[in-house]
């Protein structure tokens, strides 16, 4: 309200300021009524003629003499107060306390509703509000009194530190003196904080150490883990029923701190903990260690480490381990399992954490890559479920299996080892006839066609054309020998031809044999056959890799003996002769003796021995040139049909040398096309620069040697596609 | 869609009609000058003004016996402003304003209060 409005008024009379004793009259007129108030009597008091006195000596300029006698008498009243709650003794003092401060609040109000004229139109910052002022005196005068708070800051924490031992205190009244501290705080809970809130959280630190430290020495890990569960969730509680809100989040702060963070690494350690829970799969305790850890800052970091650690360590355990070593099936088997273990703790503890699977998966990167043999070995497992292994799983099995495959296979760092191995023995499958569903062998391939884009799989989609165009030519060709002439002079043999693109197929090394003259004949028209029906294409005769069917005539039965290619040659010269050394079977069919020897091996030392070695010697004694072999007559199987292997089981150590020699030269060709490629886009580049590009470039298939990479420089540099430059030596100029 | 629908007119013609019906569910006596009385309601005066809030609240002797008496109030002056409280609407003129602006600022209705004081001024 301004006064010079007013004045404009001509009948309006500003107030004449107050003659002194009248304003005394007024406010000792009030003085009365608020001791009134304060003693909880003021009931037959008038409202309107209190209001009216308040009203009167503001409108006259008398706010003052108020003002400052309220000051006074709340003075007065609370330092009265002061002495009756200190005397009071034990848990009366709280209990004392409480009910004058209950009071004390309402009559606060009252006369604010009183003064209400006071506080609206006199009261002007800095001035307290009357309340406010009110709350103040109380705090001044009572609650930071030396003889009342240090008491009843014991108080409230002794009683809190009982509950905390489980014993039930009365919440409201702790609520209601706690609330107290925050009433009292004029800006920010300012009372609260200091007075109360700080000791507070220190006798909070305090209890939960000492507790934790017993706690976790004397008990599991598991148990330790519920126990802070629990606790935290009383914590939780004992915020809604008598903490200011906003010491929610330091209470529970300081709990985790003491509780978990500080335990972690024993949490860890300790013999029934972190490590042993996951030795044990205790999916639970880990679930609940998991979202314990999730509180504290990094806490999930350690367990992460922990785990990954874990995981590396039993990798590292089963890619080393001896047995696993000469069994492919059980080592990829062994690493299917673990992963399926550690994918459901995972899932079932780890919340399916970003990070966990990441870390994971890095872990299974380097243990699957310490030693070269999880390619092959890989290769083989999927090789044995290819010919048969899947026959008693369900299609979902089946797709399981066959994603774990690409899970293992994507952590492989030399992709194209494997692709050369898996080429290897999809081949031997198809030739063989051994693979057990074509569907079966697709679905593989498009799974990597997936994983790896078309380049990957077009040999081996190559090899399925071939393997039909195979059959129709073969048809062709039975329909071509019934008209033929020359068919007329020749004994009927069923042959079969695959016809290989090359560069589909792996290549197989290079043998030689001389065939009998009726196969030769055979062989020759169906040369002529295909030569005539595709023009311009040429025919190489990989014998090695034939099989054939023989009959084999014993005095008393006949069996039918299946037999690789080289083993029927061999089994053909005994038609004309009883005895042969190793040395005459080689001159006998021009075949290599190492190959004599591997092949012949299986028809004397297997179960069903359709030649023996005269003289007999064991077994075990390495063959020589001269070991002379005959025909068992005396053979005894019940089996019409005798199947032989046409070598060792697996592949020998040379075709295994073999597959490598061929990655090693396929890997010159792709770092060669990698230089080219990153030269020609950059032009000049220095040696650091182009290594690391190289490297990046071809990540996805393998991991290129360094020095193997130098050698392709220096060899590109001699072939001129690059040039040193003549200043700087370690940097490369691209010749266009 | 929702739409906004407001009509503070007849909401006021409505409340004020509780005023002129004398004594129909008054639970409350404002009795000025020369014994003129004033029927009305706790809670309209309590929603409306400071001055009834902190009065009603306090439970002193006018909400116990449910009468205050207001000394130095004309008619006019009591009419215009209990005509504002219940309806939210009020004609002044140069006669009542000073009287309705100091009833008002005593009773901290604080828009009427500013009404008055601006029409004095400009008047």
């Amino acid at each position: 309200m301004s006064r010079k409005m007013i004045l404009r008024v001509p009948k309006f009379q500003e107030p004449k300021r107050m003659e002194k004793s009248e304003a005394q009259r007024l406010w000792l007129l009030l003085k009365d009524a608020i001791v009134e108030v304060q003693h909880m009597n003021a009931s037959t008091l008038s409202f309107e003629e209190l209001y009216r006195s308040s009203y009167s000596l503001v409108i006259a300029k008398r706010g003052d003499i108020l003002y400052t006698g309220l000051e006074e008498v709340n003075n007065h009243h609370t330092k009265n107060l002061l002495d009756k709650i200190a005397q009071a003794v034990d848990e009366r003092f709280l209990i004392e306390l409480n009910s004058q401060w209950q009071q004390y609040k309402l009559q606060q109000i009252m006369i604010h509703d009183i003064l209400m004229y006071l506080d609206r139109m006199y009261v002007k910052e800095p001035q307290l509000k009357v309340f406010d002022l009110g709350m103040f005196k109380w705090k001044q005068n009572v609650l930071i009194h030396s003889q009342i708070n240090d008491r009843l800051v014991r108080m409230l924490l002794g009683l809190i530190h009982m509950e905390r031992n489980g014993e039930v205190i009365d919440g409201a009244l702790m609520k209601s003196l706690i609330q107290m501290y925050v009433d009292v705080s004029l800006k920010e809970k300012e009372t609260y904080k200091q007075e109360f809130e700080e000791r507070f959280l220190l006798a909070t630190s305090h209890f939960y150490k000492s507790e934790s430290n017993l706690f976790i020495t004397n008990n599991s890990c598991g148990a330790y883990l519920k126990k802070v569960e629990i606790r935290l969730i009383e914590e939780e509680a004992r915020i809604k029923q008598y903490l200011d809100e906003s010491t929610g989040p330091k209470l529970i702060k300081a709990c985790e701190d003491e509780l978990i963070a500080n335990h972690m690494q024993t949490m860890i350690e300790m013999e029934t903990g972190c490590r042993t829970m996951i030795q044990n799969d205790r999916f639970n305790e880990l679930k609940l260690m998991y979202r314990l850890f999730q509180r504290v800052e990094n806490g999930l970091v350690h367990l992460k480490n922990e785990f990954a650690g874990y995981v590396r360590n039993e990798g590292h355990k089963i890619v080393n381990q001896p047995e696993n070593l000469k069994d492919p099936n059980a080592l990829i088997t062994s690493l299917i399992e673990i992963r399926n273990r550690f994918e459901k703790t995972l899932s079932q503890s780890f919340a399916n954490n970003r990070d966990f699977i990441n870390s994971v998966n890095t872990a299974f990167e380097s243990f699957l890559n310490e030693n070269d043999k999880l390619s092959e070995s890989l290769a083989l497992f999927i090789d044995k479920k290819l010919r048969g292994g899947f026959k008693d799983s369900n299609d979902q099995e089946i797709d399981v299996i066959m994603n774990k495959v690409i899970l293992l296979f994507r952590f492989l760092s030399d992709k194209d080892v494997f692709k050369k191995f898996y080429e290897h023995y999809l081949a031997k499958r198809l030739l063989s006839g051994r693979s057990f569903s074509e569907d079966l062998e697709r679905t593989m391939i498009s799974k990597f066609k997936q994983e790896c884009g078309n380049q990957f799989t077009s040999k081996m989609e190559g090899m399925f054309t071939d393997m039909r165009l195979s059959k129709d030519a073969l048809d062709g060709f039975k329909n071509y020998l019934q008209t033929s002439v020359e068919m007329g002079k020749l004994p009927k043999i069923d042959m079969s031809v695959r016809v290989l693109t090359q560069g589909f197929w792996p290549t197989f090394p290079p043998h030689s044999c001389t065939l009998p003259p009726l196969l030769s004949q055979y062989c020759d028209l169906f040369t002529k056959y295909y030569c005539h029906a595709h023009t311009g294409r040429r025919i190489i005769w990989q014998t090695n890799i034939g099989t054939a069917e023989v009959t084999f005539r014993l005095p008393k039965k006949t069996h039918v003996l299946a037999l690789s290619t080289y083993q029927m040659l061999i089994m053909l010269l005994f038609n004309d002769a009883e005895k042969l050394s190793l040395k005459q079977m080689a001159a006998g069919t021009s075949i290599s003796f190492m190959d004599i020897q591997r092949s012949v091996k299986p028809l004397y030392s297997g179960k069903y021995k359709v030649l023996k070695r005269t003289p007999a010697v064991e077994k075990s004694k390495e063959l020589s040139e001269n070991d002379i072999f005959e025909l068992n007559l005396n053979l005894k199987c019940k089996l019409h049909r005798i199947k032989f292997a046409a070598t060792s089981q697996t592949d020998s150590e040379p075709e295994r040398q073999h597959t490598r020699q061929r990655v090693d030269e396929d890997r010159k060709i792709e770092i060669d096309a990698a230089i080219v490629r990153i030269m020609k886009s950059r032009k000049a580049l220095i040696h650091n620069d182009l290594i690391v590009e190289c490297t990046k470039q071809l990540s996805s298939r393998f991991v290129p040697q360094t020095s193997m990479i130098k050698k392709r420089i220096e060899n590109l540099i001699e072939r001129e596609y690059l040039e040193r430059f003549p200043d700087d030596r370690r940097r490369y100029r691209y010749l266009a | 869609m929702s739409k906004f629908f407001q009509d503070t007119k007849e909401l006021g013609e409505n409340i004020i009609e509780l005023l002129h019906k004398k004594t129909h569910l008054s639970d409350f006596i404002i009795e000025i000058e020369k014994g003129i009385k004033f029927y009305c309601h706790k809670s309209i005066l309590y929603t409306r003004s400071p001055y009834f809030q902190g009065l009603f609240e306090t439970n002193l002797k006018e909400n116990q016996e449910g009468i205050l008496k207001l000394e130095n109030v004309t008619q006019k002056a009591m009419e215009k402003v209990l005509e504002y409280i219940y309806s939210g609407s009020v004609t002044i003129n140069p006669k009542t304003a000073l009287e309705v602006m100091l009833l008002a600022d005593k009773l901290l209705i604080m828009t009427l209060k500013e009404f008055a004081q601006n029409f004095i001024y400009k008047s």
